[in-house]
């Protein structure tokens, strides 16, 4: 005799042992559509409906073994080793500022608290959240954009660096991949046009803030999503969706050339031979030995967190930048095994567009710290220095990389899961 | 029946086509005349744990029922693991029938 009546009741045992809740369903589901052809099975063989169900249950096995086998399997997982070299990289920050006294503790300290305050929460919250509510995400952005760029423009958009509209301009290529898994389902003719269109706006924005690695960050993502969605023929575009992205793309460039004219945004960002810090920095290396320090004075550098490293470097050798590769390495390199680990292309996308945006300010970081652009594009490295929004942000990034973890291997039958929800109560109303 | 030697015919019937859990079990019984008998509890833990290495992806879509099933696909890491298990069965079978012949030869004498 079979230890369950029904198959309910089996499917329950076994969902009992599994101790994520998200978890329960997803790997239960397939048992259910195994037990449905196994007594279609037995049926046609000539079992009644009851004897098929209780021959059924009698050969799956033991509920409690398969709801043990499948808990060992499917559990919340932390990465502790992003979070560790996260918490070193906040450290060697804090005690950068506490033995140059370059800026003051407490904001600083306030900043990293909130920062990981919120890259717990993130930890937790569900990241798919972005691709069933994405037009509420990418709304919610653009007005708050919106905001932040009249606030930018008013105060005079002085430095990249300290320009906040920045920061929410990295976060639209995430929203965006929501968009486009929503397009994909709903409009696969006129999608990419739409999706071409939402990209607009925030390219527009860059434009605005005449911010270089904005405008290359939002092409290059925007590039990638796009050949992303065109190799796996996502969308069907018809002639007029064809000729209306051809415009578009046309409208584009047409403007940023014209901006270009106008403020000379790409010759000021490379021309750091004109640029006397940049100078100023390139000779001071050239002059400073591997290891140790020559005494040369960065009395120009004090209170700009973002030279940081130049600054290091001037007192205990250029060795300073091979250590700091090596530990970005580590970091980019913990972020890349995420990345390789999800079974979600949802997953996979937005954490490599994480990993863009902490490889272009590490490389802005560098490349300022070492001379090869102009002053006033240089960014803090991230962790490390600055502090305020700058640290939030960056945080707020790792608590993404660390759901998109936590969530990776049932990320893509959860969506699944909730996108057959979305379509029963559509198809309900 | 090792995990090992699981894997192996698992991967070995989803390398030939794109199959749900409930058709695996059925057609390795088929297959092997009743010789193996993949219980639930053992083929679905494995089939998510596969998925989990990256050997398998998985996707939704109609079978010949009309229903809508989850069906595994082999990937290049996966056919790669499947040279390497299906060599050492080898290895493990011409070991066994060497030293068999050799029983056989012995007894003949």
């Amino acid at each position: 005799m079979p230890e369950y009546n029904c198959a309910s009741d089996f499917l329950i045992a076994v969902q009992n042992e599994i101790k994520w809740k998200r978890a329960k369903k997803i790997a239960t589901q397939e048992i259910a559509d195994h037990i449905s052809d196994q007594c279609e099975a037995l049926r046609k063989k000539g079992l009644n409906e009851e004897d098929a169900i209780k021959q059924t249950l009698c050969e799956l096995g033991s509920a409690k073994t398969i709801g043990e086998r499948l808990n060992s399997l499917h559990r919340p997982k932390t990465n502790w080793l992003l979070i560790l070299s996260t918490a070193a990289f906040l450290f060697i920050g804090l005690a950068i500022e506490l033995v140059s006294m370059d800026t003051q503790i407490v904001p600083l300290a306030l900043s990293m608290g909130l920062g990981i305050a919120i890259m717990s929460l993130m930890y937790f919250i569900d990241y798919t959240l972005l691709l069933r509510f994405p037009k509420t995400f990418y709304y919610g952005l653009a007005f708050i954009t919106a905001v932040v760029l009249a606030y930018d423009v008013r105060n005079g958009l002085n430095t990249l660096s300290y320009s906040y509209t920045f920061y929410l301009l990295l976060l639209f290529p995430i929203v965006l991949v929501g968009l486009t898994f929503h397009l994909k389902h709903t409009n696969p003719e006129m999608g990419l046009l739409r999706l071409s269109a939402y990209l607009l706006p925030p390219l527009f924005a860059a434009a605005i803030l005449s911010s270089i690695p904005a405008i290359i960050y939002l092409i290059a993502s925007d590039s990638i999503l796009i050949a992303y969605v065109l190799k796996n023929k996502w969308f069907s575009p018809n002639r007029m969706a064809v000729i209306g992205m051809v415009g578009m793309f046309i409208i584009v460039l047409l403007g940023l050339l014209y901006i270009d004219l106008r403020t000379n945004m790409l010759h000021n960002f490379f021309a750091f031979q004109d640029n006397y810090l940049s100078e100023y920095v390139r000779q001071t290396l050239r002059a400073t030995p591997f290891i140790g320090s020559r005494s040369i004075s960065t009395v120009l550098f004090e209170g700009t967190p973002e030279y940081v490293l130049f600054r290091l470097a001037a007192q205990y050798g250029t060795v300073i930048f091979c250590i700091a590769a090596a530990l970005f390495g580590v970091m980019f390199y913990l972020i890349y095994r995420v990345i390789r680990k999800q079974t979600s292309y949802f997953g996979t996308l937005i954490a490599s567009l994480i990993l863009g945006m902490l490889g272009i300010q590490f490389v802005l970081a560098f490349l300022g710290n070492l001379g090869f652009i102009n002053g006033e594009y240089i960014m803090p490295l991230p962790l490390v220095s600055s502090g305020g929004l700058y640290t939030v942000f960056n945080l707020l990034l790792i608590g993404v990389i660390l759901s998109i973890y936590r969530f990776g291997d049932i990320a893509k039958d959860w969506i699944r899961l909730k996108q057959k929800e979305v379509t029963f109560y559509e198809q309900s109303a | 029946m090792s995990r090992g030697n699981t894997d192996m015919l698992v991967l070995s019937l989803i390398n030939e086509m794109d199959m749900y859990g409930y058709q695996i079990i059925d057609e390795l019984v088929k297959r092997s005349n009743h010789t193996f008998d993949l219980k639930t509890g053992t083929l679905y833990p494995l089939l998510h744990l596969l998925e989990q290495k990256k050997y398998v992806k998985s996707y939704e879509a109609e079978a010949s029922t009309g229903k809508i099933r989850k069906y595994y696909q082999i990937t290049d890491a996966g056919r790669k693991y499947l040279l390497l298990k299906q060599r050492e069965w080898e290895e493990y079978a011409n070991a066994v029938n060497r030293v068999i012949a050799g029983g056989v030869l012995l007894a003949g004498i």
